[in-house]
């Protein structure tokens, strides 16, 4: 499926607040996914794998990239050095690294990311871990980013846009005739 | 009269608790900085040419057209499919799924592969794909009454009653102007650098000045199929009585509410303009010349503002009172004294209805291009520079801006059912976004937040205990439900206009009053509510169309010309 970013944005931000992230945090889930993939990395994938491995029953234990991230972006430099023993989708705190004079080094096993604020630099394997990492965040170097926010579209597997659907869908209410007609507030023909 | 900042004068802007009451964005009306009108002093400023250079168009009505507007960097160009739609099928709900006319707004110039693929995709609006290449996706029905007299009329050789369009006043409606990358389209991000297409909503608007010729083409063509040789062009002069109407539902009250900074940019911007003119020491002759004869069309212009709807009518009736006093107030010296403008400003805020007061806000800036123009180039916003919260705040600095900024929120009883009568939601069928009632109907569980002031003071109530010092970094680790609430209050902090200071949960909230606002903004006219949640509107009425933008003033018509000036 090739998508628009700012359809990327909307549907992982609906699919965190379906997977019951709370508002402000579901909207920063969408800011942190449509980033990566505006550079080309799999924030769909990435996000979704954390939706599913936090939803239901049995729930995978590990922080939450996205809680984690934002409390990272909340101090600015001040949160850093960080790290965690146990992160679920360790490259979905890379945008929320993205800051003016903030560069840092995200690194996990087999993975380093080097975030400034007009990009990154990804040195090994980003793909999304099956389990929780061990990872630590420092400050960085600096230096210039082989990956930089793109303008254009971008290809998600059409199983990941699917099942991010899935979890959109459950933050929206069923339509009734009653709410057909009051609801939108509009009559039912165009004929005058 | 207190201190302000711009321009360092002695008049202040008007403050957010002033402006930013629905009621009064409820009464707003459309300015000098309007999209539609700042798009039109570049199309002249800036020479662009308009060609219809495609018209492939049947004895039936389908087909499609091609307007190219050329730019001095860039082409856009309006393609337009034209269906022959049956009468069952026509519904100006966004849920419908065939329209008279479809259309997408091509970044430069198509190719017939691009014509093609796009054939399969823009007829069927929100269930076809575009591509980055598309900047805006579009729809209008006919207005079938006056398409169908008008039509008649031209086949006969005959000129239409000019009252019979002015009753309605478009012939076509647009029922969505899709932009910013749904379905596919380009991202903003794509062109808001570009000059001619960074502002708000310009390409969407651009779109639409361009439907507005196709209307009036498909209409001529449709005579000429039933004419032949008998049958007559459009007279010009009726022709430009012709706008645009569209018909807009509840989608766009969660817009403004989720674009807090463009919001702010877009109020500052109108409040700045007005403030600076309000602060002038005198006004000269030509300015009172033109603010006289504004005046005097812009009641006249009320005759052709029709609504059945009563309370608008009411409204419209009270602006007729309005602007008489106004003129009567000019009549009798007001704009020779010192700072008349600001005199006649407070004299209309004592003396008018809101209708009234925002008219004569809007009038008053009319004289004065050239000192308040320059201010419809800085009314675009990225979300994204505010979105970051700043954590490192102390807890004590956030509950006072919270009261501070909030302080309309905490009068309210959050727990009365008053205060908590909606909902907003995305509604599964179209996704369309809906307004419920909470105690009567299912779904309030999954309501969208956008009662900011409600957040607000939830809050407010959980930061109690939380020592005062403390980082704020800390409370929304643990409380990650108030992060929104947080960020809402720090942008509100440098964003002064950037909320709106009423409840949309409450029982008494008028959504029309929220898409007045933002029509208004786009310079939207004729505001003819159908309910408290969904408007008609006229958009480009009586302005220039692009076969005759380069012959005539671009922007001497928001406020209509009287009759005889009509006939220019």
């Amino acid at each position: 499926m090739i998508v628009s970013l700012n359809e990327v944005e909307v549907m992982a931000t609906k699919a965190a607040n379906g997977a019951g992230r709370p508002w402000g945090l579901a909207q920063e889930a969408g800011m942190a996914a449509a980033r990566l993939e505006a550079m080309g990395l799999p924030g769909a994938r990435c996000l979704l794998r954390l939706l599913q491995t936090t939803d239901g029953e049995t729930k995978l234990a590990g922080r939450c990239p996205i809680l984690e991230g934002a409390h990272i972006s909340d101090l600015g430099g001040e949160g850093l050095p960080a790290s965690f023993d146990a992160m679920l989708q360790p490259l979905l705190l890379a945008p929320f690294l993205m800051q003016p004079g903030g560069d840092a080094t995200l690194s996990w096993q087999g993975c380093a990311v080097d975030v400034t604020s007009g990009g990154v630099t990804v040195r090994g394997n980003s793909e999304c871990p099956a389990t929780p990492a061990e990872v630590r965040i420092e400050a960085g170097a600096g230096s210039s980013p082989s990956l930089r926010p793109g303008t254009g579209a971008v290809d998600i597997g059409d199983e990941i846009w699917e099942a991010l659907g899935r979890f959109a869908h459950r933050t929206y209410v069923p339509a009734t005739e009653a709410s057909r007609l009051k609801g939108a507030g509009a009559g039912l023909t165009d004929n005058d | 009269m207190k201190q302000q900042s711009d321009a360092g004068t002695l008049t202040g802007l008007r403050p957010a608790e002033q402006v930013m009451k629905l009621d009064r964005m409820g009464a707003a009306h459309q300015t000098r900085l309007s999209f539609m009108r700042a798009i039109l002093r570049r199309v002249k400023r800036e020479d662009w040419q308009v060609e219809r250079s495609r018209w492939e168009v049947d004895d039936k009505g389908v087909g499609f057209a091609v307007y190219e507007a050329r730019g001095p960097e860039r082409n856009y160009s309006l393609i337009c499919y034209a269906n022959d739609l049956p009468p069952e099928k026509r519904s100006d709900r966004v849920i419908a799924t065939e329209w008279d006319a479809t259309f997408a707004l091509f970044d430069g110039v198509p190719s017939d592969a691009d014509i093609e693929r796009l054939s399969h995709n823009v007829p069927r609006q929100e269930a076809g794909r575009c591509a980055q290449s598309e900047l805006v996706l579009s729809r209008a029905n006919r207005s079938v009454r006056l398409f169908d007299y008008m039509v008649d009329c031209l086949t006969q050789g005959q000129q239409p009653d000019r009252e019979e369009i002015d009753k309605v006043g478009y012939l076509m409606r647009t029922t969505a102007v899709y932009g910013n990358g749904k379905f596919g389209l380009a991202d903003r991000g794509l062109y808001a650098a570009r000059e001619e297409a960074g502002g708000p909503f310009r390409v969407e608007l651009l779109a639409v000045w361009l439907i507005r010729a196709f209307t009036v083409d498909i209409l001529e063509h449709m005579a000429r199929v039933k004419g032949g040789a008998k049958a007559v062009p459009l007279n010009k002069d009726l022709r430009r009585r012709l706008g645009v109407g569209n018909s807009t539902g509840l989608g766009m009250a969660p817009f403004l509410v989720n674009h807090p900074a463009l919001l702010n940019a877009w109020m500052q911007a109108r409040e700045t303009a007005i403030s600076r003119v309000r602060a002038l020491p005198a006004a000269d002759a030509a300015a009172q010349q033109r603010f006289k004869d504004l005046l005097v069309r812009a009641r006249a212009g009320l005759d052709r503002w029709h609504t059945p709807d009563q309370r608008q009518a009411e409204r419209v009736c009270e602006l007729a009172g309005d602007l008489d006093r106004a003129m009567g107030e000019v009549a009798s010296g007001a704009l020779d004294r010192i700072r008349s403008w600001d005199g006649l400003y407070l004299w209309s805020e004592a003396n008018l209805t809101l209708e009234g007061q925002e008219a004569i806000a809007s009038l008053m800036l009319e004289p004065y291009g050239d000192l308040v123009d320059d201010l419809s180039s800085q009314m675009a916003a990225d979300e994204a520079e505010t979105f970051a919260i700043d954590g490192t705040m102390s807890v004590g600095r956030l509950i006072g801006l919270a009261r501070k900024h909030f302080d309309w929120a905490l009068k309210l009883d959050f727990d009365s059912r008053e205060e908590t009568a909606r909902f907003w939601y995305a509604s599964e069928e179209k996704l369309e976004p809906r307004l419920g009632e909470r105690y009567e109907e299912d779904g309030a569980h999954l309501e969208q937040r956008l009662g900011i002031g409600r957040e607000v003071v939830n809050m407010l109530a959980a930061l109690d205990g939380e020592p005062r010092e403390a980082p704020v970094a800390g409370f929304l680790l643990r409380h990650p439900e108030h992060r929104h609430a947080a960020r809402r209050v720090q942008i509100t902090e440098r964003l002064p206009y950037s909320e709106i200071h009423d409840n949309v949960l409450s029982a008494s909230m008028m959504p029309i009053d929220i898409l007045r606002c933002k029509l208004a903004f786009f310079g939207a006219t004729r505001f003819d509510p159908k309910s408290d949640r969904w408007v008609r509107i006229t958009m480009y009425a009586d302005a220039p169309f692009p076969d005759e933008i380069h012959g005539m003033d671009a922007d001497d018509w928001a406020w209509p010309p009287l009759e005889a000036e009509g006939a220019r």
